[in-house]
């Protein structure tokens, strides 16, 4: 049986209005999308983008308003429904298997493959070729999941949309978790996609939002505030409109310090998931009060390198000198007491406890500390205050603190982890990325805050794939690569093209 | 949303889902020939008409309170318990031996030494699977069905050799049980002309402790933390594996409390049978009371009387008592998806706005 599905020459949503307890995720949104356009949904975090989306998807249902495609109104009940109209949607999340091959996960969807007694697995493998080869999307159909990287499980879920025969397709920021380089060949295969199939897509990085959309929506707590033509409007433009008011990233231009080293890696062994060793005598000394930026292609030890140094991966050999102490392989709760402070790189499952309230998950590490219990009794109005002062000076958007965690927006859930890791007063942090998936005005917020604990004399290891954010906040910058660091370089010596070539793996002796 | 209506929300659904369970159940009746109306009308009511009736109600509820509460424990912290059936057991030699051992010990002596031996006992045989989960990644669900399998061995074993009853072997028929314990552990009866002890405010006092652990203490929170999601929680700083083991203790000690509070206040000495599905019935318990103190106590006292209820049948309309356990099944199925429904926020929220609207109607007619 072939995907058939009838073009989808225009998708209209009517006054869609959609109330969670406490809050309005939608309110009376209209929005036009035409056969082979690209639309851009941007605005803050939790204004309401992802639940329009699911709205969009049949995963929820609008209180008030519909849908039309074709100029004929659909209920979708489910997003089987959505998904026979010919839509499909990229979540913020992946939702694929891990221990399942990609032809697995793929077959999971694919309903034209299964029969009442046999999965034909030769079928989804066909389809899988035909959609590669159409759109030039590689997969390899027998790795399993978790052996992809977050770029190779983003292509997977592409294939798999397509494969199920998406006419138009919904991308949920899609390049917040891939690397510069992904990210690039991402835009270059959606906008050659572009031709076909018309594309929402949520970003927060206005460039790409330039790059490749024709129209663009700004969302504001729950509203449609702006709608326009893409080409008509700078990135400025678009960010002022966004926030309300020009965002103006800060950098670091204070000297650069001397402080004492509190933190040194000295050849450090490590392994990776897989086995191998995906850290090899790796050295690196960070001293109080400065950020060293870590660059690095992803996959290249930065996950190992961060879990190692908080005890949530054995160390095979080496040390870790944490303020003089030998800190390997100690538990994760001796290396908190010794004030490590860090900002895992899942928010979702490493960050937060999903179903605890916002209140309970901002005291995740300090339970036990005098101020929030007393001869073991949590002391609750302590717990309140501090999660109140926390929700407004991160301005943390939620209806109130009592809500689970899980059921805030995805740039609300890390400003609950930045919140909590900041504000507990750390001797050092660890930040994993600390910005992905948060708004701009959010991130001008966090980089702040960063640079704010350097003055107070904490020092920062920032793992990022930004060469922006790395730049603009390092004093020193380490380039990781295949497990080592290839080179630290002062800010002054830093640039995007030099770290590009470092980050290849080419020491930089070797280009002259 | 008020807090009453979110309440109010959460008890019609259980009461709508005690309801649906009825309605399959009714099928069954139906199918063995039975009258639905009267058999319903004796399992529900009959027991509550005399007092000591009601009294044989509470008195199944206590067990089953304490079980549930341990099991809860473990629940909300990440490890599924299926072995309070054998904890119970061990619960009660360990009360046994105590009593058996130290007779003449004065009563404020005697009668905590052999709780905290009942305790202890149900708490290793908790520890066994707990430090296997913990340390060697064996699932609980294996570990804890066979250690019940052990422990009813075990039982019977001592029951039938050393534990024997010396009158039972010089003169008596051979039934395998202890001597009749010492009167300084008995419980009390309060209730003159009934079985009703004071194992009563003990499981009521476990009870309120148990929601002060897992909610108002630091520990609790980890072991909640733990459970509703380990990854995070290691990220967290908390002893997952730790927290894990900790909760399998306490909840293998809870049903040795059970049995030893059994035989202390009802049955005086160890025979076979005591324990006689109160570990899978607390599992039950735990579940339909939300996995909390305030909602397992109700839970055990309905249990309770489908217990008493289902005997009555028997006698009363000639329904096999088993109906009781055909019930349970249906009600475990009825949770599963009620709790879907109350883990549903946009549902209450859509109930919500309805009564809400309906409030509004009301007040414009009036007005
Ligand atoms: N399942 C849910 N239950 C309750 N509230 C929810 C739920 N999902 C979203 N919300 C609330 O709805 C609002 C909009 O959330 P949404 O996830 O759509 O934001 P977003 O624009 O995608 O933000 P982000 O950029 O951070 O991903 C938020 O206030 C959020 O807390
Ligand atoms: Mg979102």
């Amino acid at each position: 049986m072939e995907v058939t599905h009838k073009k989808i020459t225009s998708l209209r949503m009517e006054h869609i209005t959609k109330r969670f307890p406490g809050v309005l995720a939608s309110d009376d949104i209209t929005l036009t999308v035409e056969e082979g356009e690209v639309l851009a949904l941007v605005g803050e975090n939790g204004a309401g983008k992802t639940t329009l989306m699911n709205i969009l998807m049949g995963l929820y249902q609008p209180d008030e308003g519909r849908i039309l495609i074709n100029g004929e109104e659909v209920h979708f009940k489910s997003p089987n429904d959505a998904f026979d109209a010919g839509l499909g949607m990229v979540h913020q999340q992946y939702m694929l298997v891990p221990n399942m091959t990609v032809l697995e996960n793929i077959a999971l969807g694919y309903k034209q493959a299964w029969s009442p007694i046999k999965l034909d697995l030769g079928m989804v493998r066909e389809r899988i070729n035909e959609i590669s080869k159409k759109y030039g999307l590689f997969v390899d159909p027998d790795a399993y999941i978790w052996q992809l990287s977050v770029g190779e499980q983003q292509r997977v879920e592409l294939v798999k949309t397509l494969c199920l025969g998406a006419r138009f397709l919904i991308l949920d920021e899609p390049t917040s978790a891939l690397t510069p380089q992904e990210t690039d060949e991402l835009i270059v295969l959606l906008k050659r996609m572009s031709s076909e199939l018309s594309i929402i897509f949520i970003s927060h990085k206005l460039q790409e939002v330039k790059d490749l959309s024709d129209k663009i929506a700004i969302l504001r707590h729950g509203a449609m505030v702006f709608e326009g033509t893409t080409k008509d409007h700078s990135p400025s433009d678009i960010a002022a409109l966004m926030t309300g008011h020009e965002v103006d990233l800060p950098q670091n231009d204070a000297p650069s310090c001397n402080g004492t080293p509190v933190l040194d890696l000295k050849n450090l062994n490590v392994k990776s998931d897989r086995g191998f060793l995906a850290l090899k005598d790796l050295n690196l000394t960070i001293r109080g009060g400065e950020i060293v930026g870590l660059a690095g292609v992803s996959g290249n030890g930065q996950r190992e390198l961060a879990e190692a140094i908080n005890g949530l991966r054995k160390v095979e050999s080496g040390e870790i000198l944490f303020f003089g102490e030998n800190i390997a392989n100690k538990t994760p709760y001796h290396i908190i007491e010794a004030g490590m402070g860090y900002i895992p790189e899942e928010r979702n499952t490493e960050g937060i406890v999903p179903s605890f309230s916002m209140k309970e998950n901002l005291i995740l590490k300090d339970s036990g500390r005098d101020e929030f219990s007393k001869h073991s009794f949590l002391k609750n109005k302590a717990i309140e205050k501090n999660a109140n002062d926390l929700r407004v000076k991160f301005d943390i958007r939620s209806p109130n603190i009592h809500v689970a965690a899980g059921s805030l927006s995805g740039g609300n859930i890390q400003k609950v982890i930045l919140a909590r890791e900041i504000s507990r007063k750390p001797k050092f942090l660890i930040a994993v990325y600390p910005i992905r998936g948060l708004d701009l005005g959010a991130a001008e917020f966090i980089h702040k805050q960063l640079l704010e604990k350097r003055k107070e004399g904490i020092g920062i290891l920032l793992v990022s794939e930004e060469l922006d954010e790395i730049l603009d906040l390092s004093d020193r910058v380490a380039v990781i690569f295949k497990g080592q660091i290839q080179k630290v370089l002062d800010r002054k010596d830093a640039n995007r093209r030099s770290l590009g070539i470092l980050m290849a793996g080419v020491k930089d002796d070797q280009t002259v | 949303m008020t807090k009453q209506f979110r309440i109010l929300y959460k008890v019609s659904i259980i009461i709508l889902a005690i309801l649906a369970a009825m309605l399959i159940g009714s099928i069954i009746l139906m199918t063995i020939g039975a009258d639905v109306f009267k058999t319903y009308l004796v399992i529900l009511f009959e027991p509550l008409k005399t007092t000591l009736q009601l009294s044989e109600v509470l008195l199944r509820a206590i067990p089953l309170t304490i079980i549930a509460l341990g099991i809860s424990v473990a629940y909300r912290s990440g490890i599924i318990n299926i072995g309070a059936e054998g904890q119970m057991a061990m619960g009660i030699l360990g009360t046994t031996a105590v009593a058996l051992a130290f007779p003449e010990l004065p009563k404020p002596v005697l009668l905590p030494m052999a709780v905290l031996a009942g305790a202890i006992s149900g708490g290793v045989w908790g520890f066994i699977p707990g430090f296997l989960k913990a340390k060697l990644q064996v699932s609980e669900l294996l570990s804890t069905v066979m250690l019940n399998y052990i422990a009813a061995q075990f039982y019977t074993f001592l029951l039938r050799g050393p534990m024997l009853d010396p009158a039972e072997l010089t003169m008596g028929s051979g039934t395998p049980q202890s001597m009749r314990l010492s009167r300084n552990l008995w419980l009390d009866r309060f209730l003159p002309g009934t079985r009703l002890h004071t194992g009563l405010f003990f499981a009521l006092i476990l009870a309120l402790l148990i929601y002060f652990l897992l909610w108002k203490t630091k520990y609790g929170y980890k072991m909640r933390a733990a459970g509703a999601s380990a990854r995070a929680a290691r990220y967290g700083g908390i002893s997952v594996t730790w927290y894990l083991v900790i909760a399998m203790v306490i909840s293998g000690a809870f049903a040795g409390m059970a049995g030893a509070i059994e035989i202390a206040g009802v049955h005086r000495r160890a025979i076979e049978g005591i324990t006689g599905g109160y570990g899978f019935s607390g599992i039950v318990v735990a579940l339909f009371g939300g996995l909390h103190p305030a909602g397992i106590i109700p839970a055990s006292f309905f249990f309770g009387l489908l217990i008493v209820g289902a005997d009555m049948t028997q006698r009363m309309v000639g329904v096999p008592a088993n109906m009781v356990n055909v019930l349970q099944g249906i009600i475990i199925l009825v949770i599963v998806a009620t709790k879907m429904i109350l883990a549903d926020p946009y549902l209450m929220e859509k109930v919500w706005r309805k009564v809400q609207g309906l409030g509004k109607k009301t007040k414009e007619v009036t007005a």
